[in-house]
């Protein structure tokens, strides 16, 4: 799936007509993945820019490609990270973290598998980008999300934001996955191997899943039957 | 405060604003009402629905109906909706009473914190505009209706499985040979219709309650703001043709006035081709501000055709078709009786429903999306309900609600196309009401009834319920075994 043009999704923290069969307001709250294939069009994204695969909106919590500033010789590095903001001092303060991978730009490789996942008990992030990973320990606890909605292709895209601080994507996403658990490395590549087939296995505790391939002109399909659909910004709803 | 932080609190004013917009219409309504008087409602005077092939009305459809004296409308054929009965009621109502027909919204007042169809039916457009005059109405005058239906002939071509013969002739022809079924509750036996004097009038024969629309009609007509024809079959009555006829000879037409027409869409071509004929010159003469037809399926394919016996699906389908593809400003509306038998194939009909509102959305119509999906739930006859099944089906039909939502649009407005908000809730309340079965003896005896009455149907229709509903087939077998 293209994203361009400024196209973006958002998935609600609540399904307004309680045809949900779990709930992701809280996501952030508990143990979390955030699973996708996507392949950012490094050539198109602006240098020193960070765009959002898959975020939840405010203080942001996510996974991003980032790009670097142009060096000598009009070279940039690409990366692909998340980022969190904690409340510490007992919630006096708040601090951003971040967590990234340098990614080897290859215009051959298909595209990547990401994850992000939340270790609530471990307070910990990992980082995972194909075989690789990261992990990010943190003190505190993450800020409260349970307001935010879900962006996909953004960080947000309310129209009283600055477009600056919207984050779009540019590239292909051919999968995401959101999960009320912490997937093993073996459920991952499991996943990224067979699709949607194992992608929405109820075991997996998903929240919403969709390979893109059922759409509507407004909206993109929860495949796992949990009822969180994808809906298309930029209208009046947004 | 975070850019974040500032955009929900614009979010939430935004939302609350609309919530207010509504909740203060609804308020402001009931306090006009109640300074009139607690049981004070508006749709006694501009609301009747008129059975006049049984010469019973009633204004809102929670109270029962009544019979209309004939000898009344000989004097004064608006005594068809202006009965002696109706003006009691209004009169209590004036005298700050509650009548005890309308204990539907009593109930509702009494026992929670929503307001009542009362205030609803007196929010609506056809009706708040005339508040100040009802107000200062003397209780004994007469008053034209603004939002009538009428159903001139019990005529039916069809004898739908819920249905019965006070709506249909040939549910009367059936009854007549076979008698009543035999469940505990003799469903469709018709002694009751005598002893109730709900025997409905044959079409052939003389109907004073016609004619006395008829004499009453270019009175009224100007003053409408709705009209909805309902039956039996209106295409199969000369009445229905009479209105549409009135409509194209009027010089100066009401162009006000919203038209509806309920059709099974099964009636012969010619009729079906002469109704295209009629919609057009109305539509292309901006004779009516909207032009609706109320068609009824409630499931797919040969299933459909199984609840509603008499109906053709394929030929009802490419009908709908027609008429959409030869009436670019027509809306459509399925109204659906969901019931047990809908259950296991109604994906179905909400993609082919989905389908149509993509083909025929356009912006020469009223609403972009040119077909609507209502789907009400059948309450009666009780063996035939979604609570009658097993509770392994509950999920098929959320999972048919998600559907809904997967095909809406985020927000209803002229320029979208798809499901809306209400399309969607009614099927959500459907569920729920599925849900809240109770299994006591009242469920048992409704399975049973349900198995002795599609044994019979079947004995009787020539139709085969397993073979129909191989999803059911089970569950057909296990309530013929029940004994009571």
């Amino acid at each position: 799936m293209k994203f361009e043009n400024g196209l973006c999704y958002f998935i609600k923290n609540k399904n307004k007509y309680g045809l949900e069969r779990t709930s992701i307001d809280y996501i952030t709250s508990n143990d979390f993945t955030f699973l996708v294939k996507c392949k950012p069009d490094w050539e198109q994204m602006k240098p020193e820019s960070s765009s959002g695969i898959v975020a939840k909106n405010g203080m942001h919590i996510g996974l991003f490609a980032k790009k670097s500033p142009l060096y000598d010789g009009g070279k940039y590095s690409s990366f692909i990270g998340i980022t969190f903001w904690v409340e510490v001092d007992n919630g006096e303060d708040k601090d951003i973290k971040a967590l990234s991978w340098d990614i080897e730009v290859d215009k051959d490789q298909q595209s990547y598998s990401i994850s992000m996942s939340h270790l609530i008990e471990e307070k910990t992030i990992i980082l995972r980008v194909g075989e690789k990973e990261k992990h990010i320990v943190y003190d505190g606890q993450l800020v409260d999300y349970s307001n935010a909605w879900i962006w996909v292709g953004a960080a947000c895209d309310f129209s009283e934001y600055p477009e600056e601080h919207k984050h779009k994507y540019v590239g292909d996403i051919d999968f995401v996955g959101i999960y009320k658990k912490v997937l093993s490395d073996r459920t991952i590549s499991q996943i990224i191997k067979n699709g949607l087939k194992d992608a929405i296995n109820p075991k997996h505790k998903p929240g919403s899943v969709t390979d893109f391939s059922n759409q509507t002109p407004y909206k993109v399909k929860d495949e796992s039957g949990m009822g969180h659909n994808l809906t298309i910004s930029g209208y009046d709803w947004t | 405060m975070t850019d974040d932080n500032k955009t929900k609190e614009k979010i939430d004013k935004r939302k609350k604003s609309h919530e207010s917009d509504e909740s203060t219409l609804y308020y402001d309504v009931k306090q006009e009402l109640d300074a009139k008087g607690c049981g004070f409602c508006l749709a006694k005077w501009t609301q009747t629905t008129l059975h006049l092939q049984l010469g019973h009305t009633h204004s809102c459809h929670h109270p029962s109906t009544h019979k209309i004296s004939e000898a009344e409308i000989a004097r004064n054929p608006s005594a068809l909706h202006n009965t002696r009965y109706k003006k009691l009621r209004r009169k209590e109502m004036l005298e700050g009473k509650r009548p005890s027909e309308c204990d539907y919204c009593w109930n509702v007042e009494d026992n929670s914190e929503r307001f009542s169809d009362r205030v609803f039916k007196s929010a609506e457009s056809w009706s708040k505009p005339h508040m100040d005059e009802i107000k200062n109405l003397d209780w004994r005058a007469d008053y034209n209706p603004r939002y009538v239906e009428v159903a001139f002939s019990n005529a039916c071509n069809f004898k739908c499985s819920y249905c019965a013969p006070q709506f249909s002739t040939t549910w009367m022809e059936e009854i007549r040979t076979h008698g009543g079924y035999p469940t505990t509750d003799k469903f469709n036996d018709m002694s009751h219709m005598v002893a109730e004097k709900k025997l409905p009038i044959a079409q052939k024969d003389y109907n004073p309650y016609v004619e006395a629309f008829w004499k009453w009609w270019p009175d009224l007509y100007n003053d409408l703001h709705t009209f909805r024809i309902t039956g039996g079959e209106p295409l199969l009555s000369k009445d229905t043709w009479g209105v549409l006829d009135f409509i194209l000879e009027q010089e100066n037409p009401n162009r006000d006035l919203q038209l509806g027409i309920n059709s099974n869409l099964g009636a012969p071509d010619q009729l079906i081709d002469k109704f295209i004929d009629k919609i057009k010159q109305i539509e292309d003469e901006g004779r009516v501000r909207e032009f609706i037809i109320f068609t009824s399926v409630d499931t797919w394919g040969e299933q459909a055709e199984y609840i509603r016996n008499g109906l053709q699906f394929n030929r009802f389908w490419d009908n709908v078709n027609k008429i959409m593809e030869a009436c670019p400003r027509v809306i459509m509306t399925f109204m659906v009786t969901y019931n047990a038998l809908s259950v296991p194939n109604y994906h179905k009909l909400i993609d082919g429903v989905y389908d149509l509102k993509h083909l025929y959305g356009s912006s020469d119509r009223y609403w972009n999306s040119a077909v609507f999906l209502d789907s009400s739930y059948l309450r009666f006859p009780s063996h035939q309900t979604v609570q009658v099944l097993e509770d392994t089906w509950d999920d098929t039909v959320f999972q048919q609600a998600q559907l809904m939502d997967y095909l809406s649009v985020p927000l209803f407005d002229n320029k979208y196309i798809g499901y809306s908000d209400v399309e969607i809730q009614k099927i959500k309340r459907l569920y729920d009401w599925m849900k809240s079965r109770t299994p006591d003896k009242r469920l048992l005896e409704q399975r049973y009834n349900f198995g002795k009455y599609f044994e019979e149907h079947d004995r009787r229709r020539g139709t085969d319920f397993k073979k129909t509903f191989p999803e059911l087939a089970g569950f057909f077998e296990y309530t013929k075994s029940i004994k009571l």
